[in-house]
């Protein structure tokens, strides 16, 4: 038997017991589940725009929008960074006026881009850890450690191949995604948007949103950098939460410390304008598609490059040390 | 499967140590093909520790293991192809059948086909059972299943920790036959764990007795017996004389002075020669008796009653 072929056994037999136990259709049914949540939601809101503004007509709600952050920014309550914040927005909404462009064109397709928008940092990262927090750990707490590490299979094969088979399904997660809100958005919003072109390419120099770097691109287009950007944010997730589940022996601790650190991450964000080191840190890394729509990087200094650099720097740095840690260590459950 | 007489098992001054503590001193013994080699020892006395030793899941601080032949340090894969165990209890995949648990083993080593999980499942008899999910298994199926797993290869050494734990008086009788079997028609090594001393009594061609991470006595059973049948005590005058008398006696072994009376050990068809010759030689002997304490008897000497080591 070629070693190859004996790996996609062992990548078999973690797939086998991924399935069984019932991990992936947590996964969907929660991901379902929540895609319909945020349709629903999204259908409200755009019903009472629409009263507000009283016409299916985009211009006038963009001008209203565009009206509201002005008002905001006289607020002598609201702090510096919001106001910014404020002013890419009405920047922005000047940009799709001028050039014709529904920023918000109804349809599927414009629910999905929104969907990962929103979920990139949060939701996608929580469902990844779902599948990952436990994927080591259980082998040991159920024993079954034992007969997994005398078998005639070195052991950093049979890491190997858990790591390979959790890649699978964190790939599978994010086309699930694709496809559930896909589907949901169709049934709510309609089916249509996928080639209406959408800005993206905005940078910010100099606290300025910089449109000169903007380009058109079909909407499907701007889905697929998308939806990749998330499932770089979930491979790093799955990759931290994966060593955390060598190196922690409760799958409940692992869970624990990865939900502060994602909820802390998403606090710290709005927290830490003034503390620049902390962009190093994998989860004030994690709003990547922001980068595609001309969102102010939390911090100074961060951009889409940057951020990728960071979460494969973690990601790789926890891979080499839950293998050393795997590898090494004594089993004495 | 292996050549009678071949070494199967070959350990070699192993120790462990964990957090300060050793836990396991120089131990060195060897497993022949076609032998059952009991290891026996009370609770604590290390015996679930050298095993993990044997099969990789821990490293030893010191010493060397040989399974057929390779290193297991230096050549795991290789030597991990000889072995079938079950370490402690037999923790199977709860959410898998019977069968799915030995299907995902088999992926595991080479060329395991069908056919020979069938067979190992005929072999325990598990057969009505085999498709339901081993968490409606009662303990002593899931031993079952844990041997099945452990024998999916053909190894030439089979490594059992307490295997009778759980197992009705029916089961444990079966395993013993099993074992035997095993052993006698297959040739396989077995290394076999246990502290009850009953069963590697009836088990086991040869035993080590480990106490507090120590190997007290290593040979074979039959040996292990006929020395404790061997045993007498001579109550005699002077007794210091007898006691040197006795010492040098090319027949006797294991002489003690314990006051009056001197113990030791001969076979019972040299006593009236070695009587004679001590009464020849001028000694007063009162009374002779044979101490014949069990194997019980001798193993909670040996070990130091029932305290946890
Ligand atoms: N993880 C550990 N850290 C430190 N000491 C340990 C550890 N595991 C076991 N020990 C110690 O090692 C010694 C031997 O334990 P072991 O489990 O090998 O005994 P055993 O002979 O298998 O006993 P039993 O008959 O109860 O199964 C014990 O004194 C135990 O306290
Ligand atoms: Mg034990």
């Amino acid at each position: 038997m070629t070693g190859l072929r004996k790996f996609v056994h062992l990548v078999e037999n973690e797939t086998i017991k991924l399935v069984k136990r019932r991990r992936f259709t947590l996964v969907m049914v929660l991901l379902l589940a929540m895609v319909s949540l945020f349709a629903y939601a999204q259908q409200l809101t755009q019903a009472r725009m629409l009263q507000r503004v009283g016409t299916l007509d985009w211009k006038p709600v963009l001008q209203q929008q565009i009206a509201d952050y002005e008002s905001r920014m006289k607020n002598v309550y609201v702090p510096d960074e919001r106001k910014r914040y404020y002013q890419f927005k009405i920047e922005q909404a000047r940009y799709y006026l001028n050039k014709n462009i529904d920023p918000a064109a109804p349809g599927t397709s414009t629910f999905v881009r929104t969907f990962m928008d929103l979920s990139a940092s949060l939701l996608l990262p929580l469902l990844v850890v779902t599948l990952s927090a436990d994927l080591v750990s259980n082998e040991w707490s159920e024993g079954t450690i034992k007969l997994l590490l005398t078998r005639p299979v070195k052991r950093w094969k049979i890491l190997a191949a858990k790591y390979a088979a959790l890649m699978m399904f964190v790939t599978l997660t994010i086309l699930s995604a694709f496809l559930a809100a896909a589907a949901v958005g169709g049934l709510f919003f309609g089916w249509t948007g996928w080639t209406m072109p959408v800005a993206s390419g905005f940078s910010v120099v100099g606290g300025q949103l910089d449109a000169s770097t903007a380009v058109m691109i079909p909407q499907w287009q701007y889905i697929l950098r998308a939806y990749g950007l998330g499932w770089a944010v979930s491979v790093t997730i799955a990759t931290l939460t994966f060593t955390l589940s060598i190196m922690v022996r409760h799958a409940a601790a692992a869970m624990g410390i990865m939900l502060a650190a994602l909820i802390g991450g998403n606090i710290l964000i709005d927290l830490a304008g003034d503390w620049t080191a902390a962009k190093y840190l994998f989860m004030v890394n994690l709003r990547i598609t922001g980068y595609l729509s001309g969102m102010a990087p939390p911090i100074e200094g961060m951009s889409l490059p940057f951020s990728l650099t960071v979460l494969a720097v973690w990601a790789l740095a926890a891979l080499i040390a839950g293998f050393a840690a795997f590898t090494k260590r004594d089993v004495l459950a | 499967m292996a050549k009678q007489n071949e070494t199967v098992l070959s350990v070699r001054n192993l120790e462990k140590t964990i957090g300060g503590n050793k836990l396991i001193h120089n131990l060195s013994f060897d497993v022949r093909a076609g032998e059952v080699f009991g290891f026996l020892g009370p609770n604590g006395a290390g015996k679930t520790t050298t095993i993990r030793m044997l099969v990789g899941l821990i490293k030893p601080t010191g010493g060397t293991v040989q399974i057929g032949g390779h290193d297991l340090q230096r050549d795991f894969v290789n030597a991990m192809r000889e072995v079938g165990c079950i370490v402690e209890n037999p923790e199977l995949y709860k959410f898998l059948t019977g069968r799915e648990n030995l299907q995902q083993f088999a992926r595991m080593s080479d060329g395991i086909s069908n056919e020979r999980i069938d067979e190992v499942i005929r072999l325990v008899g598990l057969e009505n059972r085999i498709h339901d999910k081993v968490k409606t298994y009662s303990l002593g199926m899931r031993q079952r299943l844990g041997i099945a797993q452990a024998l999916l290869g053909k190894p030439k050494l089979l490594i059992l920790d307490e295997p009778t734990n759980g197992l009705d008086p029916g089961g444990i009788r079966e395993l013993r036959e099993f074992v035997r079997t095993l052993a006698e028609h297959e040739g396989v090594g077995v290394f076999i764990s246990s502290h009850l001393l009953s069963e590697i009594e009836m088990m086991c061609d040869r035993v080590a007795i480990l106490h507090q991470g120590r190997c007290l006595y290593e040979g074979s059973v039959s040996e292990l017996i006929a020395n404790q049948q061997g045993e007498y005590v001579w109550r005699a005058e002077p007794a210091e004389k007898a006691f040197d008398l006795l010492r040098e006696h090319p027949d006797v072994r294991g002489v003690l002075l314990d006051q009056a009376a001197i113990r030791c050990q001969t076979a019972p068809e040299r006593v009236p020669d070695i009587n004679k010759y001590l009464v020849d030689s001028g000694i007063k002997v009162f009374s002779l008796m044979q101490a014949t304490p069990s194997l019980e008897d001798l193993f909670l000497e040996m070990t130091g009653g029932d305290r946890i080591a």
